[in-house]
């Protein structure tokens, strides 16, 4: 009898270390990132961060779009000290809630006009385009669509791929509502509905399943291509770049810094590792994507940012008030 | 047989359920070293007594004390745990994650059994083979006496006893019940068994309280409750006894079976044991005999008179009697109350 | 014996802390104005029900027919090495629905295992096993389990002799089933049939992974991309509503606990099969055991072989594993001490208000986890910032959902705590606390433990409250496997997949154990 007396002080007590164990981990020094980029494709350079400057962090990776309305449903009382997003939109919809600090005008003129937001609240780190992916082996008469709008046809049946929660796709249809207006997004959307497509929780899934020769056309972001490739020393996969219109979207992963944060030190530490030279050459080598802050001989897999043909001088923020008419229009379209 | 300290007392116990009435105006005494049979049919309050005595439930009503002190009352009351009074329930109550010595020495502090008190009672009870077994593993005479042994054990003022013997068949019970006294006696134990069945509370008891109503009809030994019953309803309790009306006057009262001398006057009815009629076969007889019961040890006659009211008697197993034989009769011993309307 | 007020005080404010999620969520919606309900409406909240719907109700069907088919014939047949089968049939109740998914999506889908091996290439024309069938198949195969092990312990109860007596009036065959055994079994097949259908309803690993579009699967992305906006909360209570739904009908079904069978019943001797019914038999066990069981370890043995050239996956691994073990421990200690008052009270009185307090605690049970984890994150959010993103909000997330389990058997082995022990306990002297120490609660313990050990074993498989709930840097083994997963990662997933089936063997062979002697 005095023996499960005995026996439940000590898992009392274990329950009660266990519990403060986890929760030490909750140091002032650390920084908070919520980051809506991947681990696999960002951890390491938090690592050399810490190793660098000392300074730990604790990341929360999770969708950009979700750690956007986290932070916002968080308000005030948001843990996070820094928001790294792999979209502008999820940047723009945090602005203007005015939950970011201003961004000293130095740090902002470190990368082109176009991938800062237009009130100072976020920079942008690296540049990324939406492409089509294809096996190399594809036929280019089976149809390179000049635009989304030509993807909207019969011939593409049971051909193409999306990731409908994805926020880089919610910004390239939130694009088409700022462009081309709602009845127009609204009528592809359904078009594509109807298509028979295959659907994804998120980009990677699309191009690996290409490269199986499980889908024919998937529609991602561009270094997800090139970095799949590199994986798998392979070189089965392609992106195609569309001629126009926001399937041809540039946009900027980009962080900002919370005006709550206890931390703003370090966050502006950490912003500068992410535009320092180590920082932008891992994101071409590593990620393939658009070094923003930094000018390095170009990777021979990446086309230039200047042929691309990104719709030109979008505000992002005037583009994120179309966010959610555009989640409206996904979910009313049947996705 | 010591009687001289009066460990349990009951005075003027009411108690209710309710609208029920279990108890009223019970009374009760309780010699040292004595046992008492509280006997009454099945919902008559015996439980009950045992209950409040125990101290499970609280009297309405009324005041118990132990050894002149109070231990119920309306201001008072001592919780079970603190009575030292010992419980025999009549589903046993044997602990079963605990083995027999466990169960034993369960209200034991540990000093007390370390001065051999726990082997004591185990050798007491025959239980010293089978302390390490569980409940579930025993009979249910083994469990009953693992039950005394454990209410034994700490030395209580008073014992008390549930229906000990009702779960088990005639010869266990019997053999049971022996083992008991002599366990009871021995240990100058005093207890209080509360019983539905005659032959044990007569068999086994000091003093006998016919519970009937919730009160005490008649607190007597064994041979005045049965020869000597006040009422009706107590030989009714004890007995199979034939009940006659009738009344008197002059000094006599007549009845079916004849007529009987006696002191009271009026409405009256005569209880006369079926053991005290004997039957001689009698060509002239007045009665004829009705049915007759073989049970081995005895026989139980029917017979009936010229109206045809029924009577029984008892009587040894050498004379065969039949349907139909006339008999006369010879009553050796009756008991009279007064009528009560 | 009457309850202290102390404990009454005591259960009455854990009651209302628990349901406080349900109650959230219900006044956020009723703040909501008409003209947003019927906007919601059209945004395909019909297809979402029927969707949910449909799933369910043929996943209780096939489980409960599949479930039946195992119980009656390991126990009524003469089968050769029927215990085995009957272990092996149980064990798919080990493997969480996610793990299932994850291994069939990645064995039919065309570059999957099953065209690599079968059809020696891949082909586009294989459109692989998803959506509704895929999901139907996974969830049947993995929950059909809680089917047999109910029914069977039913069947094993139910005395012979009214079977013998039938068959001595003529009645054979088909008959003896539909009009015998069928109906007295009726009470667990419904109990069992509905307990499944709570956890299809709560499922979202399966649905995600297998992209079928139900309500937890909206809710889910919802959260993920508007977890501002009302849909969010709206179908979050849609959802708590047809659980509660199902699982007040299920009581009507309840397994009465204290239904002691007297004695011993006679077993009857089991029926003897012809060599073409023996064949059938095997065949249908072969088939469901491959599926159930082989198809699913095999197929995850192979990503982790393959996957191993990695030296990763180890390492990655430790972290979810802490992060498991540690959620599950505490939720487990965490709810035995809070199911302690309760037991208590709810077997010592049997008033009104102790009934009440049952049937609340019972509805906790079918909760759908991600809704509750979207009520806990706004309550936190919103209301008590300071215990937002904490561990111990996420085991207080896990007591709400499994704590019915813990009660449930320690309830059915407090009513082994007859009133006449305690009565003799303190007739022998003890007081009240030394009367529960020394003999109410060593009798509850061993239904509380076991009650701990499931709760244990649902933690350790809990997915989406883990997702929305846990602290920043947190992860957990179900976590690891399921992002793993839905990225395509299958050698990593499987390798987080395999430990945790490794470590909730144990306390899965401790409850399998005790449902077999029973």
């Amino acid at each position: 009898m005095n023996k499960y007396f005995r026996i439940n002080k000590v898992a009392f007590a274990l329950l009660v270390t266990l519990t403060s164990c986890v929760q030490s981990g909750d140091n002032e020094s650390s920084l908070v990132i919520y980051s809506g980029r991947q681990e696999s494709l960002v951890s390491e350079i938090f690592t050399e961060f810490t190793n660098e400057t000392g300074i730990k962090v604790e990341v929360r990776y999770a969708q950009s779009n979700e750690l956007a309305g986290t932070i916002i449903l968080e308000g005030e009382n948001s843990p996070a000290d820094i928001f790294y997003s792999q979209d502008p939109v999820s940047l723009s919809l945090v602005a203007s809630e005015g939950l970011f600090d201003n961004i000293s005008e130095s740090t902002l003129e470190k990368v082109p006009s176009w991938a800062v937001d237009s009130n100072g609240l976020w920079v942008g780190v690296s540049g990324r385009s939406r492409s089509l992916v294809v096996k190399s082996s594809y036929q280019l008469d089976n149809g390179v669509p000049n635009s989304l709008y030509d993807l909207n046809q019969e011939k593409y049946r049971g051909r193409l791929g999306l990731a409908p929660t994805n926020s880089s796709f919610i910004t390239m249809i939130s694009c088409m509502v700022y462009l081309d207006g709602e009845e127009k997004t609204f009528e592809w959307l359904k078009g594509i509905n109807n298509l028979d497509y295959s659907e994804y929780p998120k980009n990677s899934p699309q191009v690996a399943a290409v490269d199986a020769g499980e889908l024919e056309i998937g529609l991602v972001n561009h270094y997800y291509t090139l970095r799949f490739n590199a994986e798998n020393s392979s070189n089965n996969i392609v992106n195609l770049y569309m001629a126009e219109g926001c399937g041809a979207l540039v946009m900027p992963s980009g962080v900002g810094v919370l005006s709550t944060s206890k931390n703003k030190d370090a966050a502006l530490k950490l912003i500068d590792f992410l535009h320092s030279e180590y920082a932008q050459k891992a994101f071409l080598n590593n990620t393939y994507e658009f070094p923003l802050a930094k000018n390095f001989d170009d990777n021979s897999e990446l086309p230039s940012l200047d042929s691309l043909n990104s719709p030109k001088n979008i505000n992002w923020e005037k583009l994120s008030k179309f966010q959610s008419k555009a989640i409206e229009l996904i979910a009313k379209a049947g996705f | 047989m010591a009687f001289d300290n009066l460990i349990i007392r009951a005075r003027s116990v009411s108690k209710s359920f309710g609208k029920e009435i279990i108890l009223d105006d019970f009374n009760l005494d309780v010699w040292n070293g004595s046992i008492v049979g509280i006997l009454g049919a099945s919902g008559s309050g015996k439980t009950t007594v045992l209950r409040l005595i125990a101290g499970f439930d609280r009297p309405d009503e009324g005041i118990i004390e132990m050894r002149n002190e109070i231990i119920s009352s309306n201001e008072i009351f001592v919780t079970p745990e603190d009575r030292k009074v010992g419980m025999v329930f009549q589903d046993y109550a044997l602990f079963p994650h605990l083995n027999v010595e466990k169960n034993v020495a369960f209200g034991l502090s540990q000093n007390v059994i370390n001065e051999g008190r726990l082997n004591e009672v185990l050798e007491l009870c025959n239980l010293f083979s089978l302390r390490l077994k569980f409940p579930q593993e025993l009979s249910g005479g083994q469990q009953q006496r693992v039950a005394l042994a454990r209410a034994l054990a700490p030395k209580p003022e008073v014992i008390l006893l549930d229906e000990p013997f009702t779960s088990l068949d005639a010869q266990m019970a019997r053999d049971l019940r022996e083992e008991v006294v002599n366990l009871l006696r021995s240990t100058e134990t005093t207890a209080i068994l509360v019983t539905h069945d005659q032959e044990e509370a007569l068999s086994v008891c000091d003093v006998v309280s016919v519970l009937e109503n919730g009160k005490v009809i008649q607190s007597a030994t064994p041979q005045d409750i049965y020869l000597k019953p006040v009422s009706k309803k107590v030989a009714n309790s004890v007995g199979d006894p034939n009940i006659l009306k009738g009344y008197s006057t002059n000094g006599k009262v007549e009845t079916a079976l004849g007529a009987f001398s006696c002191d009271l006057d009026g409405a009256l009815e005569v209880s006369i044991r079926p053991e005290c009629i004997k039957l001689l076969i009698d060509e002239k007889g007045n009665y004829l005999v009705k049915e007759c019961t073989f049970y081995g040890h005895d026989q139980v006659v029917s017979f009936q008179n010229s109206k045809g009211e029924v009577f029984r008697a008892r009587s040894l197993p050498n004379t065969l009697y039949q349907s139909g034989d006339r008999v006369s009769i010879e009553i050796s011993d009756i008991t009279i109350f007064p009528s009560k309307v | 014996m009457k309850t202290p007020k102390s404990i009454l005080l005591v259960n009455s404010s854990l009651l209302l802390i628990l349901t406080s999620p349900i109650f959230f969520l219900l006044w956020r919606v009723l703040n909501f104005s008409n003209i947003e309900i019927s906007e919601y409406l059209s945004w395909n909240l019909g297809t979402l029900v029927f969707n949910t719907l449909s799933l369910f109700v043929v996943v209780v069907l096939s489980s409960t027919a599949l479930g039946l088919c195992v119980s009656i014939l390991t126990t009524r047949y003469e089968l050769f090495g029927s215990k085995l089968l009957f272990t092996l049939s149980v064990l798919p109740l080990v493997i969480p629905s996610y793990i299932g998914a994850l291994t069939y999506v990645s064995t039919f889908s065309s570059k999957g295992l099953f065209v690599q091996f079968f059809l020696n290439s891949s082909s586009n024309q294989f459109s692989g096993l998803s959506g509704f069938i895929g999901s139907w198949i996974v969830l049947t195969l993995f929950t059909y389990p809680y089917v047999l092990i109910i029914c069977t312990s039913a069947l094993r109860n139910l005395d012979a002799t009214v079977e013998d007596a039938a068959r001595s009036l003529g009645i054979s065959g088909f008959s003896i089933y539909s009009r015998v055994i069928l109906p007295r079994l009726k009470q667990p097949i419904i109990y069992s049939g509905l307990l499944v259908g709570l956890y299809v309803l709560s499922d979202f690993g399966a649905v995600s992974l297998m992209n079928y579009s139900t309500l937890t699967k909206a809710i889910y992305s919802y959260y993920t991309i508007d977890i501002n906006g009302d849909p969010l909360i709206f179908y979050s209570i849609i959802l708590i509503m047809l659980s509660l739904v199902i699982s007040y009908t299920q009581r009507g079904g309840r397994i009465n606990y204290s239904q002691k069978v007297s004695g011993t019943p006679r077993v009857s001797k089991k029926i003897l099969l012809s060599l073409k019914g023996k064949l059938l038999a095997y065949s249908f066990f072969s088939i469901l055991i491959t599926f159930g069981l082989i198809i699913p370890i095999s197929v995850l043995s192979y990503w982790v072989v393959k996957g191993a050239n990695g030296g990763n996956l180890i390492s990655s691994v430790f972290e979810g594993l802490f992060g498991s073990l540690t959620t599950a421990v505490s939720s487990s200690i965490f709810a035995m001490i809070i199911a302690i008052p309760i037991v208590v009270m709810l077997s010592q009185q049997n008033s009104k208000l102790s009934r009440f307090f049952e049937r609340i605690l019972l509805s906790l049970y079918g909760l759908p986890h991600i809704a509750v984890g979207v009520a806990l994150l706004f309550i936190t959010i919103k209301l008590i910032p300071s215990i937002y993103q904490t561990f111990f909000t996420l085991i207080f997330s896990y007591v709400i959902v499994f704590l019915p389990q813990v009660i449930g058997s320690g309830k059915a082995s407090m009513e082994q705590v007859k009133k006449s022990y305690l009565e003799a306990s303190s007739g022998l002297g003890m007081n009240k606390l030394k009367t529960f120490t020394k003999i109410t609660f060593p009798l509850i313990f061993s239904g509380i433990s076991s009650g701990a050990a499931l709760v244990f074993l649902s933690t350790m498989k809990e997915l989406p409250q883990t997702l929305l709930l846990r602290p920043t840097g947190f992860n957990t083994l179900a976590i690891d496997i399921w992002s793993n997963a839905s990225e395509g990662l299958y050698s990593q997933a499987s390798f987080s997949s395999i430990i945790l089936l490794l470590v909730s063997a144990i306390p899965t062979y401790i409850l399998s154990t005790g449902s077999l002697k029973n």
